[in-house]
């Protein structure tokens, strides 16, 4: 016997099962369930499956994350205090020495080193972010 | 004058706990249930930028969200992985958080996401994990002793396997009903789809794991 010939949907049963239903609706399919042995079987096959589905999460532990989870939250202030601090420090002693007495020459060799150790970490971290990204095996533990 | 003092009486025990700093593991336990307003008191101080007020809801949430996360990604370190990552993605989108909804579908529709991006990556990179050893990654039953608890043991890996079989869509929606007991409304949320939808999901979902586990020659947990 199908369910359209017990005249319950398979999603009515669903919902009756999970408690979904309106009183009048859940009070019909009682009444279909009190005549059905097959609605009847179906039911306790569905009961009995969400019991040991249940017993699966009951063994799942549970681990404390919150100090990990705080640090990782908490960090990117750090982070951002660090370079916002970095970066004026760095600022306040270019502008002293570039607007200092010194020799001009020595400003354009201070200024060419300084700006190619920049591009050269620049252009080193963005090749690694894109290894990382692209790399199978970053998940992996040794 | 401000209005410090009187919004500070009318905080709730955990906020309060929260401000004091020592909330924490001793006040809000794991898995303890937090009132909606509770939850959008919290948020609100969060928003502030104070992490502490963020940690009742961390409490409130890991342990269903593991066994979600569980469920959907069948491996404890990844699942443990989906979960931290959910919620910091909650934490620095919690300036979005639309103040009607509840935290919780909020929260495990961004666990879900997340394990769903988890498992297309992994699935992209690590063909070369065997079922076997997959299964070997479940988490220990807790029973102990021969006989009858090796019995269960078994029936509860073969309930692991048939939960693999079903496929990501199925179980996802197994996890969320069988394992949390979400309401139909609650899932259609977290799984944005309509409400009325979930039903017939559910039943597809529950019947093909029925299948699958016959196929397995499953014959139940027990008592």
């Amino acid at each position: 016997m199908n369910s359209m010939e017990r005249r319950i949907t398979n999603e009515e049963l669903m919902k009756f099962l999970d408690q979904e239903l309106a009183p009048d609706d859940r009070a019909r399919i009682e009444r279909e369930l009190a005549t059905s042995t097959e609605l009847q079987r179906d039911l306790a096959r569905y009961r009995h499956l969400r019991a040991d589905l249940r017993s699966l999460g009951a063994d799942i532990e549970a681990p404390d994350m919150w100090s990990s989870l705080h640090r990782k939250l908490t960090r990117p202030v750090g982070w951002l205090l660090l370079v916002a601090g970095a970066l004026l420090w760095t600022g306040w002693g270019s502008w002293l020495y570039f607007t200092s007495d010194e020799d001009l020459i020595m400003k354009f060799a201070m200024g060419g080193i300084t700006i190619g150790f920049v591009l050269l970490l620049a252009g080193t971290l963005h090749e690694r972010w894109i290894e990382w990204q692209s790399d199978p095996y970053r998940d992996i533990e040794r | 004058m401000t209005t410090f003092e009187p919004l500070e009486r009318r905080d709730s025990n955990a906020v309060k706990e929260a401000r004091q700093g020592h909330v924490v593991s001793a006040q809000i336990t794991q898995g303890a249930e937090l009132t909606n307003e509770v939850e959008r008191e919290l948020i609100l101080k969060c928003r502030g930028g104070d992490a502490r007020f963020f940690e009742p809801l961390v409490r409130a949430y890991e342990a269903s969200g593991m066994r979600v996360a569980m469920g959907m990604m069948r491996d404890q370190d990844a699942a443990h992985d989906a979960v931290q990552e959910s919620f910091v993605k909650a934490w620095k989108n919690l300036g979005r958080f639309d103040m009607k909804r509840t935290f919780g579908p909020w929260f495990f529709q961004i666990l879900r996401n997340q394990c769903r991006d988890m498992l297309r990556s992994r699935q992209a990179r690590a063909k070369h994990v065997t079922k076997d050893e997959r299964l070997e990654e479940r988490p220990a039953a807790v029973d102990t002793g021969p006989g009858r608890d090796m019995e269960r043991t078994d029936a509860k890996r073969i309930l692991w396997e048939g939960l693999e079989q079903v496929g990501d869509e199925h179980r996802e929606i197994l996890v969320l009903k069988e394992l949390e007991d979400f309401r139909y409304n609650e899932i259609a949320n977290i799984l944005e789809i309509p409400e009325g939808t979930v039903a017939s999901r559910l039943f597809h979902a529950r019947r093909a794991l029925r299948e699958a586990l016959e196929d397995l020659g499953y014959a139940g947990v027990g008592s």
